[in-house]
């Protein structure tokens, strides 16, 4: 099989230009902030109006939807894939392993832009809705990320 | 000198069983437990020595992708596949 025609650089410039709301979470984030950490997956948190105009956008990367953008929002997620990856989080309201409430619009409000390429920037989450996104499947990574993080969090001036 | 000893990797279900293992979700109480754990200073020290290294190393968030890119492809190569087991 042919390896698809995959850039990375090109492939976030693809999502800043369509306007997508669209948040870089999970553990492609943290190796932008500085962790050196391996990852598969790209995972995004993005507004479920948008869900058409990002598939747009990474079409061009041969990245298929696994579900209709109206089968996505009803279950809060699905994922684009051929032979990278990119699983996509829709809900408007996720809730943390110990049921705290995380809203999009919320964490989008607070987002932080990061240049993930020249003159390309995404938007990631606060180091604190960063912490949160990390509890929403609770899995033992998950909770070394939190320990990395926090241990970030506590060297930023007050 | 003799040559260092030659690296086999794991079988195939040896990967699935950690990866069913790493990938379980845990109750809020375990989870909690996991990320209160009481924090030894040496790893302290070693998470933020790892992140300042990773940032000299690579000082832009682009080569930082582009590293970790090519570590996972490096390293996903010399991971069996549960499917490649089942085949040979």
């Amino acid at each position: 099989m042919e390896p698809s025609r995959f850039e990375e650089g090109e492939f976030f410039a693809a999502i800043t230009t369509s306007a997508t709301r669209a948040i870089l979470i999970g553990r492609r984030a943290l190796i932008a902030l500085g962790f050196p950490l391996l990852t598969r997956d790209y995972d995004f948190w993005i507004h479920g109006d948008d869900i058409a105009a990002f598939n747009k956008a990474v079409a061009i990367f041969e990245l298929f939807p696994s579900r209709s953008p109206d089968e996505a929002r009803s279950a809060g997620r699905y994922f684009l894939e051929n032979d990278e990856k990119v699983d996509v989080l829709v809900a408007r309201v996720v809730f943390t392993v110990d049921r705290v409430r995380v809203a999009f619009d919320d964490v989008w409000a607070r987002r932080r832009m990061i240049e993930v390429s020249r003159g390309i920037e995404v938007a990631i989450p606060s180091l604190d809705d960063f912490i949160l996104t990390k509890r929403f499947v609770a899995r033992p990574k998950d909770a070394e990320d939190i320990r990395m993080l926090e241990t970030l969090r506590s060297q930023e001036p007050k | 000198m003799s040559a260092p000893p030659r690296w086999n990797p794991p079988s195939p279900e040896v990967v699935e069983r950690i990866r069913r293992f790493t990938e379980r979700r845990l109750s809020a109480e375990e989870f909690d437990a996991y990320v209160h754990a009481p924090m030894s200073e040496a790893e302290r020290r070693e998470i933020l020595e790892s992140v300042a290294w990773f940032k000299k190393r690579y000082p832009t968030p682009e080569a930082r992708l582009a590293a970790a890119r090519r570590a996972y492809k490096q390293w996903a190569q010399g991971i069996p596949r549960a499917h490649q087991s089942r085949k040979e």
